[in-house]
């Protein structure tokens, strides 16, 4: 590889954002462990915790319920999506002055290709330093960088001394660094996935390495392709500065099992109003429709068809799919905890384009 | 009131008065034309409200007088005529008897009373265009107006008529795109400034034009404008009281890239690509290569095209997604052999100009 074709990838992510965010807020509650998200006497979830929650075991995704059992003295807070908002378009405009090559994946973190930089910086490490200088002195916040060559690298890297960490991964140090990584840190390998792999004695990139392409296949079907040039060090993924949205989708857990089909289709009927009015806002279609259900054993399933046509943006037509994809699963037999629907496979990308107009005073 | 006139003078004056005469009006009166016999002339009025046209002709008056009588019928009857001269003679109760040749009419006319009187008003300023000149103006940005009624900046439904430094730069946009051609002028009388014309009434002048090198004087008012034609016809519309938006922030102050673009290949490469463009993907991609302007277009429902044309370019590759009609429209209402491109990416607003006072912007296509 020349080295004028190596890119220079810096991956920033916020250190428990919504948590810190609030911290900073509020500086009673530095020092504590804070939960964002739901109460613990309803069946919410923690988006962030603290790191001083997390010493407890708590982490996100998990049930308020249980980390409140974990650590009855913390604080529990509701997001305030407004706040993190607003705080992530001041971390957006710092990240704005060293490249315009920027792509976000949440609120809270971004790929970054400072290959070519407004600085005119030539080291990586050196930018991703300032910008965590810049947001930790102008934000009071501390995030954690890496820095590779490639989106997989520069994103492991991130996660490797968090908080306030910065990572390098140089394009000789690769090899090496994939072949140990725990499998469970690829990208897109779940905790499913990672069980599942670890039963077949697969633990670590350089087990993932001694498989063939088509074996790659056979366990990632169609991402085999990808499995198989990451553990080898290969993402060729650009950042993407325009991020097209790639599915639309609502979702929700309910207080109370559903366990009527009658229930469940009022539900559903619920969720296809508000992600009918979601499709027309945007005038976007989709060709695919997803039915998600979370049965009260946490076990979830994913249920779709993919159309020749457009799905139509109308209720009663996402409500008829969801419906005969409800068919196919478990729903009315096992109590359900979750529901979502969602629709993708829109247009090609530059079919999503729309006339801008002017702005006149 | 008694007159003979020349049938073709009178038919040719009718012909004009009848555009504003609607088929359905809910005044009585405002299907009629108000016809005044004064010394050695008739002068004839039709008004819709929006627009007045007057016109006069020279007649032999042998009864001064003036009436009201149905517009459209008097002008098919006229046209139906075949003598050289015509007769009219009105009574007191606005019966008009209308002669010539062998043909004999009377026409049940309404009192000149109930015909809407002029607007008052004052000229803040003047000046003469060729009346031709002042027509391609209008013909090469009247299809930019804005079209739908949506109660906002309802200026944006009319054209823009401003005059500074012995100019007059007219304009239109729907906010997606500008369409600008300014023009010297004659005689100019009182202070610079703007106005606002409905399209109906700019189409209404363009369509009154016979004459194409005849002078064309413009009269402007706070409320009103009047347009003078040098066959003694006058059109007066009202203005759309409204504030233009400042159009010239809209326009890009400078350009790092200029293309000379042959006008009718670009056409008709343009209108090939087009052919597979749905309302769904509405949009051409437009690359600029060294030498080369290549254009693609493709949809989910018909399949894709491609075609290029040659050009002279020597800078960097440089690609743009556009509304095909939005650039239709200025290709083809253009009358120049050649026409440039001015842009400076993919993003911000291009250009195309004439060498003859002519501006078009448009805002390319983005990605949400």
């Amino acid at each position: 590889m020349l080295s004028s074709e190596i890119k220079k990838i810096i991956h920033v992510d916020m250190d428990a954002y919504y948590a810190s965010v609030e911290q900073r807020e509020n500086p009673s509650l530095k020092g504590k462990p804070i939960i964002v998200g739901g109460m613990p006497d309803t069946r919410g979830v923690v988006c962030t915790c603290s790191y001083e929650a997390r010493k407890f075991g708590i982490k996100s995704a998990m049930a308020s319920a249980k980390a409140y059992k974990l650590c009855p003295r913390a604080v529990f807070l509701y997001p305030n999506m407004k706040l993190y908002e607003s705080v992530s378009y001041q971390i957006n405009k710092i990240l704005h002055e060293f490249t315009d090559i920027i792509e976000p994946l949440s609120l809270d973190e971004a790929f970054l290709d400072v290959t070519s930089n407004k600085m005119e910086m030539p080291s990586a490490t050196l930018i991703a330093k300032e910008i965590k200088k810049r947001i930790l002195q102008e934000l009071k916040l501390t995030a954690s960088a890496g820095v590779s060559y490639n989106k997989f690298l520069a994103k492991i890297a991130s996660d490797m001394n968090k908080p306030n960490g910065l990572t390098v991964i140089k394009p000789n140090e690769a090899e090496n660094f994939i072949e140990k990584l725990p499998i469970g840190k690829f990208f897109g390998i779940g905790k499913v996935t990672e069980s599942r792999l670890m039963k077949m004695g697969f633990n670590t990139g350089a087990d993932l390495k001694k498989l063939d392409k088509f074996q790659m296949h056979s366990l990632f079907g169609r991402s085999g392709d990808f499995f198989y040039d990451i553990v080898r060090g290969i993402d060729n993924r650009e950042v993407i500065t325009n991020w097209v949205r790639k599915s639309y989708g609502r979702e929700e857990t309910y207080q109370t099992d559903l366990i009527e089909l009658d229930d469940i289709y009022i539900k559903l009927n619920e969720l296809a109003l508000e992600l009918s009015e979601l499709l027309k806002e945007d005038t976007i279609q989709g060709r695919t429709i997803t039915l998600k259900v979370k049965y009260s054993d946490f076990v979830t399933i994913t249920r779709s068809i993919t159309l020749n046509d457009f799905i139509s943006q109308e209720r009663e037509e996402i409500f008829r799919l969801g419906k005969n994809l409800l068919n196919k699963t478990e729903a009315g037999k096992r109590k359900i905890r979750l529901l979502g629907i969602s629709v993708s496979n829109f247009y090609r990308e530059e079919q999503l384009l729309f006339q801008p107009t002017f702005s006149f005073d | 009131m008694k007159i003979k006139v020349s049938r073709t003078a009178f038919l040719g004056a009718l012909q004009k008065l009848n555009s504003v005469i609607g088929t359905r009006t809910t005044l009585q009166i405002l299907s009629h034309v108000l016809i005044q016999a004064a010394e050695n002339k008739i002068i004839m009025v039709t008004t819709d409200l929006d627009i007045r046209i007057k016109s006069e002709i020279p007649a032999e008056i042998i009864e001064t007088g003036e009436t009201t009588v149905p517009a459209k019928k008097l002008y098919e009857i006229i046209r139906e005529m075949f003598s050289d001269d015509v007769y009219l003679d009105s009574d007191a109760n606005h019966h008009m008897s209308i002669q010539g040749g062998n043909s004999k009419f009377k026409l049940l006319g309404l009192s000149t009373e109930g015909f809407p009187i002029p607007m008052p008003s004052t000229v803040i300023r003047s000046f003469s265009i060729v009346q031709g000149e002042f027509s391609r103006m209008l013909n090469l940005i009247n299809y930019a107006v804005k079209v739908e009624e949506d109660g906002n900046r309802k200026a944006l439904t009319g054209i823009l008529i401003s005059t500074s430094d012995n100019s007059v730069t007219c304009v239109a946009t729907d906010g997606k795109r500008l369409a600008l051609c300014e023009k010297g002028i004659d005689n100019f009388t009182g202070t610079d400034g703007e106005i606002v014309i409905p399209l109906k009434s700019a189409l209404e002048v363009k369509s009154l034009i016979s004459n194409k090198s005849g002078v064309l004087k413009v009269e402007v008012a706070s409320n009103l404008v009047n347009f003078i034609f040098d066959d003694a016809t006058t059109m007066t519309t009202k203005v759309i009281d409204e504030v233009y938006p400042n159009y010239r922030q809209v326009i890009p102050p400078s350009f790092s890239k200029q293309i000379k673009i042959n006008r009718g290949l670009c056409s008709s490469v343009l209108s090939r690509v087009s052919l597979v463009v749905t309302e769904k993907n509405n949009f051409v991609k437009i690359n600029f290569l060294p030498n080369k302007l290549e254009m693609s277009a493709s949809s989910t429902e018909i399949g894709d095209s491609t075609d290029y044309m040659d050009i002279e370019y020597d800078g960097n590759e440089l690609n743009i997604c556009i509304n095909p009609i939005f650039v239709r429209d200025p290709i083809q209402r253009m009358d120049s052999d050649n026409f440039v491109v001015k842009l400076n990416d993919g993003y911000n607003p291009i250009a195309l100009s004439d060498e003859d006072g002519f501006l078009y912007v448009v805002m390319p296509m983005r990605n949400r």
